[in-house]
């Protein structure tokens, strides 16, 4: 009887050393699970507060063949403020060099509703009047609680 | 909790559903005439939109426009900019907030 009570007792003892083991192995999993979703739910909520679109007449975009360069008008459509220093411009894929970039928002930040104004460049880029090449930017958000919202969008233009 | 929480947030995100398009472009030897209207849904604040002229020069409505800061849906403004012939454009665009629209200038 004393034997048997001893050995339900380490059993009992033992159980309860597995379960404590476990739910502490849970309450961790749980804590992971939880923090990934906080910091995807805080991406996502970026993500859709980031938006840009091209303003100008995609038919008529003037390239100067002289200086080889091209100015390139880009409304924040978002509402998250966009960094320019993190933007990017392709023409038929190729990656432009940013001459330079002026925002006309308050204190010249790229706000929501406000137009980023670029010259870009390449060395190799020199298309003809009338190709139809491929224009796309990339754009990424400020920094919101350590997520940054990206979004990017091609079009169609026509070089005049 | 938190995550229903954020879904509604992103789900709530308003962008302006304000569409401008031309109702004519013309000029008349000295001066630039624009009718526009906005076809969309909401209000737009006229300093949230630009016009393009032949795709090079552009400039923001509001500066072109003093009567009021805003256009409403179903609206038609008159913008009118001292241009003189020789300087014409042949076309002109007009973009807010992802929306572009153009026509040549009569």
């Amino acid at each position: 009887m004393a034997d048997g009570g001893t050995s339900e007792m380490i059993m009992l003892t033992a159980a309860l050393i597995i379960a404590g083991i476990v739910s502490s192995v849970l309450l961790a999993s749980f804590d992971g699970v939880s923090d990934s979703i906080a910091i995807q739910n805080s991406d996502t909520r970026v993500d859709a507060q980031t938006r840009a679109a091209l303003v100008g007449d995609p038919m008529v975009m003037n390239w100067n063949g002289v200086t080889n360069n091209m100015t390139i008008h880009i409304q924040n459509t978002g509402s998250a403020q966009l960094d320019p220093n993190v933007l990017q411009v392709r023409l038929s894929n190729e990656v432009m060099t940013i001459q330079s970039a002026s925002a006309n928002g308050p204190s010249n930040l790229w706000t929501a509703g406000s137009l980023m104004t670029l010259n870009v460049t390449s060395g190799t880029f020199s298309p003809s009047s009338g190709d139809e090449v491929l224009l796309t930017i990339i754009v990424q958000s400020e920094l919101y609680g350590g997520s940054r919202g990206g979004y990017s969008f091609t079009e169609v233009i026509r070089i005049d | 909790m938190d995550t229903t929480r954020t879904a509604t947030e992103v789900a709530s995100i308003d962008f302006p559903t304000a569409e401008l398009n031309f109702v004519n472009a013309s000029h008349n030897g000295t001066h630039l005439n624009l009718n526009i209207t906005n076809e969309g849904d909401d209000v737009m604040n006229l300093d949230d939109a630009y016009l393009t002229l032949d795709g090079g020069r552009i400039l923001r409505i509001s500066g072109a426009y003093s009567t009021s800061d805003y256009i409403f849906s179903g609206e038609v403004i008159h913008v009118s900019l001292v241009i003189p012939a020789a300087n014409a454009p042949a076309r002109v665009s007009v973009s807010a907030w992802g929306h572009n629209s153009a026509m040549v200038v009569s």
